[in-house]
């Protein structure tokens, strides 16, 4: 019932993302800033609950973003966003991460989805920026942005997950 | 894995032995995080998505009904969603825009009577070119690429903010509605894309903000002045402007004129404006000159577009993404 709860909370996070987020950034914005607010749910999901659930989640809403915005190919995001969300599972395997070092895993995490995703265009040479470039233009102005949103979900985020009970498998002991 | 091993034993042997220990440790923490079936699978999921993007990337014919269902009620959903904003942002929008009525209404006055005035001229030279077209033996197929276009009005349902390389946004016509891949879609200022898929009551706009060297370029002229050729390629993102490259040396185009598509590159039907050029320099090789146009559409606030659909069969030119 809680994870149907969840679902159903980031449909509608990414439902906002593409009709109300448009008229909320600013024009001159527009380019620079680029919010991935359903990836730092999914990034929660490989901190605090489990790699497994991560997997899914980033399979399910980057194949959902694949889809809905199909403009040049089907995949980068499916593809990324559940490869991080499994890594980054793997990597802090503890329950109880502070809030700091979470801030830090959204940071870098959006950092590596976004340069996973420009790797990929760049590697079907849909885009030919450099990389320098992309990174000072959209990259960083973004990362605020997500960090930012980071902070306001952290408390909601930590409250939802400590009153849902973690399953520990037996393969989460094998590791 | 076992090749790997090999190598740096063979190599500390000449510098040093501690060298080997170091190394194995390293190969082995990799394994030990990721585990052999781990990285087996993950070898597996990255071919299976490499071979994914391959296959979907760039034209495809339609696309399968799962993406259909999804795509058309996610965007139905979003629509709900998207209306009220819209309104809310709009009704601001007019607010502060109340003072420039006066001058707009002005010019609107003016305009209309340059309108007025050449109706009657242009009503003579439609006939007249018509009964030419007659007289000449026109085919049907030659005297449609002559007529106007019919533009549908799309509302926008949803706009892709997550994906700088994806700029698209999707509008709540679709296939039912007699619309096809590759038509372009205009804003009341210019040309804003051009349909990339087709669903059943949806499709997705690729914005040509998108527009990059190995994608189909636009082949374009001035307004007016008709035997000026060119071709729009790319979208220069740190300046804001189309790069319009093989322009002949004695090409009338110059600085401030508007740019229509020309028609001939088949993908855009002519008369489509474009944008204004800014500046106009030597090519990359010295024999052809490029210019900057800067786009005549805002590419901000979405709220209504038309898709041009060719005037009477609906059929599209069966064309591929930009």
């Amino acid at each position: 019932m809680n994870r149907n709860w969840m679902i159903l909370f980031m449909l509608l996070l990414f439902l906002i993302e593409g009709a109300w987020l448009p008229f909320f950034i600013p024009d001159e914005w527009k380019v620079r800033i680029i919010p991935q607010f359903v990836f730092i749910i999914v990034l929660y999901h490989a901190v605090y609950k489990h790699r497994h659930t991560a997997l899914l989640m980033g399979l399910g809403f980057g194949l959902l973003q694949d889809i809905v915005y199909y403009g040049q190919m089907l995949g980068p995001h499916t593809f990324s966003m559940g490869f991080l969300g499994y890594f980054i599972g793997l990597l802090f395997t503890t329950r109880n991460t502070s809030m700091v070092t979470m801030m830090v895993i959204a940071v870098m995490g959006s950092f590596a989805y976004q340069s996973i995703v420009f790797g990929i265009y760049a590697l079907f040479s849909v885009q030919h920026l450099t990389f320098k470039y992309a990174l000072m233009e959209y990259m960083l102005p973004s990362l605020m942005i997500q960090l930012l949103f980071a902070l306001i979900v952290y408390v909601p985020m930590r409250k939802w997950f400590d009153s849902s009970p973690v399953s520990n498998t037996a393969e989460e002991e094998e590791v | 894995m076992v090749c790997v091993r090999h190598v740096p034993l063979t190599l500390t042997i000449i510098i040093e032995p501690g060298t080997i220990l170091q190394y194995d440790e390293k190969v082995l923490t990799l394994f030990k995080l990721l585990g052999n079936k781990r990285l087996f699978i993950l070898m597996a999921g990255l071919i299976l998505f490499i071979a994914i993007m391959g296959f979907t990337l760039g034209t495809r014919g339609n696309v399968s009904w799962p993406e259909k269902f999804v795509h058309d009620t996610v965007t139905f959903v979003q629509q709900m969603f998207y209306k009220p904003a819209a309104a809310i942002s709009g009704f601001v929008d007019d607010v502060s825009n109340l003072k420039k009525t006066y001058e707009e209404n002005e010019r609107l006055k003016i305009a209309l009577a340059h309108y007025t005035r050449d109706k009657g001229f242009y009503n003579a030279v439609a006939d007249k070119n018509k009964r030419l077209m007659e007289d000449l033996k026109f085919t049907e197929r030659q005297k449609q690429s002559n007529l106007p276009y019919d533009y549908r009005i799309a509302q926008v349902t949803s706009i892709n903010v997550a994906d700088p390389f994806n700029q698209t946004l999707n509008i709540d016509l679709g296939e039912k509605d007699g619309i096809k891949q590759g038509l372009p879609v205009i804003a009341v200022e210019g040309v804003v894309g051009m349909i990339s898929r087709v669903y059943e009551f949806s499709s997705t706009v690729q914005l040509l903000t998108n527009l990059d060297d190995s994608s189909r370029s636009i082949a374009a002229t001035v307004l007016g002045q008709e035997k000026s050729f060119g071709m729009i390629e790319s979208y220069d993102h740190s300046t804001g402007t189309f790069v319009m490259t093989r322009i002949a040396e004695g090409d009338p185009l110059k600085e401030g004129d508007t740019i229509v598509s020309s028609g001939l590159g088949g993908v855009f039907p002519k008369g489509l404006i474009l944008g204004t050029v800014i500046k106009r320099e030597v090519g990359d090789f010295g024999l052809t000159y490029t210019a900057s146009i800067k786009p005549a559409a805002t590419y901000q606030d979405w709220r209504e577009l038309f898709v041009v659909v060719p005037q009477g069969t609906a059929a599209g030119n069966e064309q591929g993404t930009p």
